[in-house]
């Protein structure tokens, strides 16, 4: 009986994982050229600005909030790297200081909008900094795209170490990062406190608003970083960069099984999320299947993996269906969930 | 289990939808194939060049796919979708890049993997470019200005209101505009940006007509952006007085110049665009020597060849 409850409870939180290998066999199965180590680092490169902005909007999703933002700050922070590096002659690293710095400045303000200046909700925070920003950016470089970027900039989007990828590297290495800060750090404990039930977590001694406020600073950190690996990839930083980008982040945050009424989501599902969107789409591009039509299976798979979660809560549930009893609500200090299930009232 | 199944039921049903709209893989036998890789296919403009490149390739006995992102604010899908089609390893590529500064990187590794690639409407400063089919954006412009010159007199007022600062398309069309309106001594008092969108040029065209009661003419670098302008006019009750020019010869501009609710537009050949470059894509691959550099040309339809020119493009688009 524990053999098989543990399995089950491997197979539970792997859904995303799961159905990322049935999607890469189909493909594999259907489009000769997929399964090419070739491609399949594409694919990777392809989906690292998406993954690294996904995880910013897992942190946010997590604490029931969201940063439509990080579209805007890919923007402008990769904007100011640009200048620097190439207008103002500033030194390449200290350009991608810049850059981290910007894209955490404006998390910072996203956070303080929202705990100190007490907007009532991340919607309206982010919505107002994500349109600030796309018209500072437009302002500041008077719409001109900026070509040529030194070595070092390009270096995490495009660059080649042993014959790896360096966006594959960066990735691993900042959802190990992530990883780790969410399952062995009070810092992530407390993140899943305040996103579970904000008022408990208060009560019990939490500092709140400084965990909002850092999970935003970190949100632009993200935004910011992917905007160094967008310039490295294109080798150019241009104004309208990042425009959509918080869809699909938000879709892999949510095909990934984080919950928008906070405290459920896990780090590792958000990879699969990211990476289950760039199969897609990598693999019906292969297909010649056209975006348009990408875009409609996108939704599907959201409907799909969101509708799988919602069956697993209600069989987590001791009690009838429907008693009108919400999940996440309680107070999660741990991710193991059936337990928070069995500890639900 | 239970989760497991339902987990595999659901990816099934989607993989299923995803096998029924599946285009056929591209292991057929080795047809010479021609990716066109467009801004968006979200307009007529560009389903004309969808057209054109068809026409070429069935009168040249080629393949061509024709695909875009679905907006052309989709830069990085574009992107992608250049990389994925050198691993489909095509036979060469036709581009109508959206940022150009941003798909050179993806052209590297275009030439690296031996796939010539043409480019047509907006052009890219690479020099590993086969060659190029599409509008001269200048002289686009100038034949604007000729337009409306030959309405106007020296010291009549016109504005300009263009797609976003920073896109040399707009840039050059608006001008060449402006020198040869200069030339001919009319005065351009305004050059504002409407952001190639309907929606905006119609507050940009109405804040203008405030400051200048007297103008006699705008020019728009879009005809998305002339209707919007047109419409300010109109609701000004000035149509007839003010002069609305625009560019690239849409259809939705072509039916509001035979309403009357539009003066004239510089038309481009998008059509060309696609015929031409998928002809300079073949010529490419079998090594023959062409033009490189084509200009598509313009046409200045007005209200006097409206309706030829509007049937020539319903007949291409299949309409």
């Amino acid at each position: 009986m524990k053999r098989r409850s543990k399995l089950k409870k491997l197979v539970d939180q792997s859904g995303p994982l799961i159905a990322l290998l049935i999607m890469c066999t189909f493909l594999a199965i259907v489009s000769p050229k997929f399964l090419t180590i070739n491609n399949l680092m594409k694919i990777i490169e392809q989906s690292t600005i998406n993954g690294l902005i996904s995880l910013g909007l897992f942190m946010a999703i997590l604490t029931a909030g969201i940063d439509l933002s990080v579209g805007s700050i890919v923007a402008f922070s990769s904007m100011i790297m640009g200048l620097a590096a190439v207008k103002w002659g500033v030194n390449p690293y200290l350009s991608m200081l810049l850059c981290l710095g910007c894209g955490a400045g404006i998390g910072l303000i996203n956070g303080v909008l929202l705990t100190r200046l007490n907007l009532p909700h991340p919607f309206i925070s982010t919505m107002a900094t994500k349109n600030i920003f796309r018209g500072l950016t437009l302002i500041v470089t008077a719409s001109v795209p900026i070509s040529g970027l030194p070595g070092p900039i390009q270096f995490l989007g495009s660059a080649y170490l042993l014959g790896i990828p360096v966006p594959l590297v960066l990735l691993l290495v900042v959802y190990t990062i992530f990883f780790f800060i969410f399952k062995y750090t009070v810092t992530g404990r407390h993140i899943y406190a305040v996103g579970g039930n904000y008022e408990a977590a208060r009560l019990s001694g939490i500092d709140t608003k400084n965990t909002i406020t850092l999970v935003y600073i970190a949100s632009g950190f993200m935004a910011g970083l992917a905007g160094i690996v967008l310039a490295g990839r294109v080798n150019a930083v241009y104004p309208t960069a990042g425009i959509d980008y918080e869809t699909d982040a938000i879709a892999a945050t949510i095909i990934g099984g984080t919950s928008f009424m906070g405290g459920i989501g896990t780090v590792h599902g958000t990879l699969f999320g990211a990476l289950i969107i760039g199969v897609l789409r990598n693999g019906l591009n292969l297909l010649n299947v056209p975006p348009s039509m990408q875009t409609v299976l996108l939704g599907c798979v959201i409907v799909g993996s969101v509708y799988v979660d919602v069956l697993k809560q209600r069989s987590m549930k001791k009690i009838k269906p429907g008693a009108g009893q919400k999940l996440g609500r309680t107070t999660i200090l741990c991710e193991d969930r059936s337990a928070a299930g069995i500890s639900q009232k | 289990m239970k989760h497991a199944v339902r987990i595999l039921i659901s990816l099934l049903l989607i993989l299923t939808m995803a096998a029924g709209c599946a285009a056929q893989p591209s292991a057929a036998a080795k047809e010479t194939t021609v990716a066109v890789i467009l801004m968006s296919l979200n307009s007529d403009y560009w389903m004309l060049v969808k057209a054109g490149a068809e026409k070429a390739a069935s009168d040249l006995g080629v393949k061509v796919v024709v695909m875009g992102p679905s907006t052309e604010a989709d830069i990085t899908g574009q992107v992608n979708m250049i990389e994925d089609q050198v691993t489909n390893e095509v036979d060469a590529i036709v581009l109508a890049p959206s940022q150009p500064a941003a798909v050179i990187p993806a052209l590297e590794k275009a030439k690296a993997a031996g796939i010539p690639v043409i480019n047509t409407d907006m052009q890219i400063e690479w020099d590993g470019m086969a060659g190029f089919a599409g509008t001269n954006n200048t002289n686009a412009g100038k034949l604007a200005s000729e337009y409306l010159a030959s309405h106007l007199q020296a010291g009549d007022k016109v504005a300009v209101v263009r797609g976003a600062e920073g896109l040399t398309d707009h840039d050059q069309r608006a001008s060449g505009c402006i020198d040869g309106l200069k030339e001919k001594g009319i005065d351009v008092v305004a050059i504002q940006p409407a952001n190639s969108d309907r929606g905006m040029a119609v507050s940009v065209a109405e804040n203008i007509l405030q400051n200048h009661p007297d103008i006699r003419g705008f020019f728009a670098t879009s005809d998305q952006m002339a209707l919007g302008v047109a419409q300010a006019v109109k609701n000004e009750g000035l149509l007839g007085t003010v002069l609305v020019c625009g560019l690239d010869g849409e259809p939705d501009a072509l039916n509001a110049i035979l309403n009357g609710d539009m003066s004239a537009t510089v038309a481009q050949l998008p059509f060309e665009m696609g015929r031409l470059s998928v002809e300079m894509a073949v010529k490419t691959i079998k090594k023959e020597t062409f033009e490189k550099n084509v200009d598509t040309g313009c046409t200045v339809v007005t209200s006097d060849n409206a309706k030829e020119f509007l049937d020539t493009l319903n007949k291409a688009l299949g309409k």
